[in-house]
């Protein structure tokens, strides 16, 4: 009797942790980079922090200055925001004399949108206002359908999407690849204008190969690095420094079609540790499999009005007898 | 299973609270006016590290989840088939539909482009995948369930009594989808917590969070009926009610047992207990939040303070503000933005918050006192006789 009894409790739970936990079989996985996806490599070791991508972003976009407190004569903007889609931020650690060093060493680090190969901000919009391309893998942000709920800017796991708060009727603002200049067979702006070749534009394949190729190179030794894009003809040659031995983006989060090569360890250059299954996965797992594509409410509902249907049913006929 | 009877409070409407209470809310709608027309940024403190506050906690998820009134006493009078709770289920129903009606306003007092709000409806827009989507439908058409259940009452009020036999059949529907859009909504509010990933420190960041938001939820919906049943016994000398509440103490108790074992197996099977320490701030609020949860156990796993008013009334009130401080430590303290953002609420954000609590005192009192939504004074039930047609 009582094991019985032990045998129903164990099959209740078991059941209703199958209900609530999503079972391995029916996970949905990482989204895949579409076909020709476009790709950028940052290499935050060849970034001289002269900030003209930010410039060439601003003019490009149509995107005005941003002040803050303390330097009210030019852009000088703190983070990304509703006016600011491109940033060059600076680490600095104790007498910050050697570059790319962690210790007594300093970095600097561009943030833009990294282009999610599976975005969190895509899985979370109830109005489909941020879209992914589906060629080049471009994630656009679509103010039409817009409704403001910046449950975009809650969940990205690089605290991109930003909402201007400085405006009435304000909208999400986000770096789209420069989309529009993709579309004419252009590079984005911040690569186009960087003289160092620390933003390259290519395939995300290419991107990968490039990065796993500096990462393959002996510190110290030489490198022709190319400027805007692979094809470059006229590369420059530079000391390979000590990488970080691995290309954020190529995984994290699910990968990026923005990745990035450091010489300081990603996380103190504000660029997080994500597992490699995206948030986004997790989340619709979850959400479909206790759903199971809206079966499991519409089961609930016919089981709960066959009981209601019982139960008043009973309560009425005892009121009529009890009339009687 | 008739409606038990119910009649009008009558009594004065304006009354010195009555008329503070209404003061609040003309403030907040002048402060509104402000919001709508300056922005977002103008009227909060909210900024790009914490683009959600204190109007998504409290005025979104905080007062749906005190609305589960109705929904829970729906499950325990048609499902688990205790009709004696009936006397209680207008009062109740009623809270739930100015709740959840003020919940699904403060969706749209927060959102950002509240002109285009209309665009989460359009079919070419929709993304069953998102979390946001199924909630913001789920909670729209619960609020439309709750105020169709409220139909009786004005029926009554008319004198249609044709209509409210009629009306009786559609229960069979109506009832069921009450009870399947509250599972579901509440659920989803957190789930809105996963696709944060890890900016959500890991006491709340678990598989198991739209499991402990739904039965956080449930917990609430006991306690606010709780609440404002010990209100009245206290407040009105309705003594004869007081057993209706000590029984549903006795199943509130076994669901907050079960909601802590859930939490705390749940922490320890992670490894997460250690994040307890992450921040000064995270280990206070974990704290207050579960001795909130824990402290009303204790009272009503004790045989003679459940049955007392004032213990139910404070257990009731802990329990409400336990299912408050985890929603605020899901949803804030336990969120990390990028560094060098701060998020404290403005005044303009507290008084709307306040203002829309003040309208759910204000409509209910004015409703109570005009329509039969109470059971009549002397005709309270008495132990014993209960039948549910009386």
């Amino acid at each position: 009797m009582s094991i019985k009894r032990r045998d129903f409790l164990k099959a209740a739970v078991t059941g209703s942790a199958v209900a609530a936990l999503p079972a391995p079989a029916e996970a949905r996985p990482n989204l895949e980079p579409p076909k020709n996806a476009v790709g950028m490599l940052y290499d935050a070791t060849l970034c001289i922090g002269c900030k003209a991508c930010m410039v060439a972003c601003k003019e490009a976009n149509g995107m005005p200055p941003e002040t803050s407190a303390e330097n009210p004569m030019w852009d000088a903007p703190l983070d990304t925001s509703g006016k600011t889609l491109n940033i060059i931020k600076v680490y600095r650690d104790g007498t910050a004399e050697v570059k790319d060093r962690e210790t007594d060493g300093f970095s600097f680090v561009k943030r833009h949108c990294m282009h999610c190969v599976d975005p969190g901000c895509i899985s979370v919009c109830p109005v489909t206002a941020m879209r992914k391309d589906p060629d080049t893998g471009v994630v656009t942000h679509h103010p039409e359908a817009c409704i403001g709920c910046r449950y975009c800017v809650w969940a990205c796991p690089y605290n991109i999407p930003k909402w201007d708060f400085d405006e009435a009727f304000g909208q999400i603002h986000k770096c789209q690849f420069c989309n529009h200049r993709l579309k004419e067979g252009l590079l984005p702006a911040c690569v186009e204008h960087c003289p160092t070749g620390a933003s390259l534009f290519g395939t995300r394949e290419e991107m990968l190969e490039e990065a796993h190729r500096r990462l393959a190179l002996e510190p110290g030794s030489t490198y022709a690095y190319p400027r805007n894009t692979l094809d470059d003809p006229h590369r420059h040659e530079a000391t390979v420094p000590h990488y970080i031995d691995r290309v954020y983006g190529e995984t994290q989060g699910g990968g990026t079609q923005v990745m990035v090569l450091a010489g300081v360890p990603f996380g103190k250059l504000d660029l997080p540790d994500l597992p490699e299954r995206s948030f986004a996965a997790t989340s619709e797992t979850i959400q479909h499999t206790v759903y199971k594509g809206m079966l499991a409410p519409l089961a609930l509902l016919g089981g709960l009005m066959f009981v209601t249907h019982r139960n008043l049913k009973k309560s009425h006929e005892s009121d009529e007898e009890g009339k009687k | 299973m008739k409606l038990a009877a119910t009649a009008p409070m009558g009594g004065k409407i304006l009354t010195r609270p009555f008329v503070f209470l209404s003061l609040l809310v003309l403030i907040a709608i002048a402060l509104l006016v402000f919001r709508f027309f300056f922005g977002l940024g103008a009227a909060t403190n909210l900024n790009n590290g914490y683009p959600w506050g204190l109007w998504v906690v409290l005025d979104i998820h905080v007062t749906a989840a005190i609305g589960c009134g109705g929904y829970v006493l729906a499950v325990v009078i048609y499902i688990m088939n205790k009709g004696e709770f009936h006397t209680l289920i207008r009062p109740a129903l009623l809270g739930s539909a100015f709740a959840y009606t003020l919940a699904n306003l403060a969706a749209f007092v927060d959102i950002g482009r509240w002109w285009n709000f209309y665009q989460i409806a359009l079919p070419w827009n929709i993304n069953l995948n998102s979390v946001m989507f199924e909630i913001a439908i789920c909670m729209a058409l619960y609020t439309l369930v709750l105020w169709i259940e409220l139909v009786p009452p004005v029926l009554e009020h008319l004198g249609l009594e044709k209509l409210r036999k009629a009306f009786f059949k559609a229960l069979y529907v109506i009832i069921p989808l009450g009870i399947v859009l509250p599972t579901m909504h509440q659920s989803g509010l957190g789930a809105i917590v996963v696709a944060a990933g890890n900016k959500i420190s890991p006491l709340w960041q678990t598989p198991w969070i739209s499991f402990l938001f739904l039965t956080s939820a449930i917990i609430m919906g006991f306690a606010i009926v709780l609440f404002e049943g010990a209100l009245t016994v206290m407040g009105m000398g309705r003594r004869l009610e007081l057993h209706l509440y000590r029984r549903l103490a006795k199943i509130l108790r076994w669901v907050l047992l079960f909601f802590l074992v859930v939490r705390f197996a749940d922490l320890a099977w992670r490894g997460a207990l250690g994040a307890i320490f992450e921040t000064p701030a995270r280990t206070v609020m974990f704290t207050i939040e579960n001795v909130l949860f824990a402290l009303p156990l204790v009272v009503l796993l004790h045989p003679r303070w459940r049955g007392n008013a004032r213990a139910l009334f404070i257990s009731a009130m802990c329990l409400l503000l336990a299912g408050a401080v985890f929603r605020f430590n899901a949803l804030i303290t336990g969120f990390n933005p990028s560094a060098g953002y701060t998020y404290f609420p403005s005044w303009i954000e507290l008084m709307v918050s306040i203002g829309l609590l003040a309208v759910e005192v204000v409509g209910f009192t004015y409703i109570v006192k005009r329509y039969p939504v109470l059971p009549p004074r002397q005709r309270t039930v008495a132990p014993g006789t209960l039948a549910a047609g009386t």
